[in-house]
């Protein structure tokens, strides 16, 4: 696997690089807090709830019932402390609530889907790492804790699908062209406006010149036709 | 070779014309997988094989020429989210569960036999230093059982007697036993030398109890409280205590392999051994909550008891799924 900047690279079909981008110690770490408060509303509402049901149950004297409820919930408390994680994690394909807010999954370290026991082994080992984790990943190339040392797998960041995709390409278009373009769509509405006057003007000339009919509307402002071609190609997916 | 791609002013829409239906597919399908994945036949998973072999050979082209544009980044995660559908377990969740606890642990408990008897040695070792040391003086008791303890025993009595049996007791005894097992476990990761500490101290805490309640004569009472739980309760804490010690190992071991790999399979590995023995904790605490307590049943009915639940693991681990080659 190499790295470069914040990213893993693992291996698809025929050996293509896909990159990965990896999770970093704050998003990780927001994450995490995310999921305690999971975990300390979940414990108040068994707390609270059992509460009320013993007294209940005590008001009439039914006391082995009573035992059964406290043996129940001291179980589920004790399996929501050391297993509220993994559980998170399995049910979740590799995230947890935490880091679903984020964008966050866990994954192993060859790209594939982590194993029910991964998540286990993690989350046992997370009460070790809330002490060393954060100094492990910080001179870990790869952002590792010591519970992903363990289970082999790396925490990444999942970007969020593009609403929009430039697929209606001219012919003989280049790459530099294409990258003009996106970058108009993705950053018009922060430009100034004499500022994107100007840009649009020199981006439909260059473009009536090297692929003709291709902007919409020639012969109208310069501003109207690149919000047009912007619109088509947001509205376009 | 290399030189004449870089220079040529590849064209994103000549090299990916009528490509979109490729990509559209492999996303229909990978969005089927993640969801229904019981619903796809035989054809969509061929299909599924050459369409992600077909994205990623794209992917390969927009990196080379295009790395910066939003069609290449859609193409990268294309690829990654087949690539995590690639070794996505085929059998069920339970299955997996059903086959760990009927071979899987079974062989492993059998595998890593020698950890376990150097478990069960410091352990017996430490329990029996811990009985003299009960047994020769009350500073010992004071020290590492409680600071009463030495009342209960000059009164004849032992905390214990005070104990009724239910399922309260027994949920607060597997839950503490096994929160005693996993720091037990978790400590392997100094070296080992964190489990060898608390096999010690565990061993050392219940030899001065015996021996203290030997020297104030109420060691019948104390067999009659331990012998339904004890022998299973006691030998698990060694398979953790074993589990913590192969979790070390994978720190210090000398291997060939990258370290990191050799950690990662200590790690399942002794997780594995724990995760397996954790079920036996918790009948040793059923047992300690509901017969232990019992003054109905007699020592020899308890110890009984004890034996039975004790053979019943080692028979257990012995002799399920025999006959494989490690065995």
């Amino acid at each position: 696997m190499s790295l470069e900047q914040n990213t893993f690279v693992v291996r698809g079909a025929q050996s293509a690089p896909v990159e990965l981008t990896l999770a970093g110690v704050m998003s990780r770490s927001a994450a995490i807090c995310i999921d305690a408060a999971c975990y300390a509303v979940l414990l108040f509402v068994i707390g609270v709830g059992g509460y009320f049901l013993i007294d209940s149950l005590d008001t009439t004297g039914i006391d082995e019932s009573t035992e059964i409820l406290i043996a129940v919930l001291m179980t589920s408390t004790f399996l929501l402390q050391w297993g509220l994680l993994s559980i998170m994690a399995i049910a979740m394909d590799g995230a947890s609530v935490g880091k679903q807010v984020f964008r966050l999954r866990v994954v192993s370290r060859d790209g594939s889907e982590a194993s029910p026991f991964a998540h286990i082994l993690r989350s046992f080992l997370l009460p070790i790492d809330l002490m060393v984790g954060p100094w492990i990943m910080a001179f870990s190339k790869d952002m590792v804790r010591l519970g992903d040392l363990a289970a082999q797998t790396v925490v990444i960041y999942e970007a969020p699908e593009p609403t929009w995709l430039l697929t209606d390409l001219p012919q003989g278009v280049t790459a530099d062209e294409v990258a003009l373009l996106e970058a108009w769509i993705e950053g018009e509405a922060a430009l100034d406006e004499e500022v994107s006057a100007e840009l649009a003007e020199r981006t439909c000339e260059y473009f009536d010149e090297r692929h003709p009919g291709y902007l919409p509307e020639k012969g109208q402002g310069a501003s109207y036709r690149m919000s047009l071609f912007a619109d088509s190609v947001r509205n376009g997916l | 070779m290399a030189a004449g791609l870089t220079e040529h002013r590849a064209s994103p829409e000549r090299l990916f014309r009528g490509r979109e239906k490729v990509w559209s597919d492999l996303d229909g399908l990978l969005t089927e997988l993640e969801t229904r994945p019981e619903s796809l036949t035989y054809e969509d998973v061929q299909a599924f094989s050459i369409l992600y072999q077909a994205v990623c050979a794209d992917y390969s082209l927009a990196q080379l020429h295009f790395p910066k544009l939003t069609l290449t980044a859609r193409l990268g995660r294309l690829c990654a989210r087949g690539k995590r559908q690639l070794r996505a377990p085929q059998t069920s969740k339970a299955a997996q569960i059903w086959q760990f606890f009927i071979s899987d642990f079974p062989r492993l408990f059998r595998r890593l036999a020698g950890v376990r008897r150097l478990s069960l040695g410091i352990f017996a070792i430490a329990t029996i230093f811990g009985c003299a040391m009960g047994w020769s003086s009350d500073g010992f008791i004071e020290m590492l059982v409680a600071p009463d303890a030495i009342d209960y025993f000059q009164s004849g009595n032992l905390w214990t007697d005070e104990v009724s049996a239910g399922s309260e007791l027994s949920a607060t005894l597997y839950t503490n036993n096994v929160g005693v097992m996993l720091k037990a476990w978790g400590a392997g990761l100094l070296v080992g030398l964190g489990t060898v500490g608390i096999l010690l101290f565990n061993g050392l805490h219940i030899g001065v109890v015996f021996g203290g309640a030997y020297r104030y004569q109420v060691d019948e009472g104390l067999v009659d409280w331990i012998a339904a739980h004890g022998p299973l309760e006691l030998y698990v804490i060694t398979v953790a205590g074993a589990a913590g010690l192969w979790l070390g190992r994978g720190i210090w071991v000398a291997s060939t392999e990258p370290r990191r790999e050799v950690f990662a399979q200590h790690a399942k590995e002794s997780l594995l051994l724990m995760l397996g023995a954790a079920p036996w904790m918790v009948l040793a605490g059923i047992i300690e909550g509901f017969i232990s307590p019992q003054d109905g049943l007699s020592t020899p009915i308890k110890a009984f008891v004890g034996a039975a639940a004790l053979a019943l693991m080692l028979g257990y681990t012995q002799f399920s799924a025999r006959g494989g080659y490690n065995d």
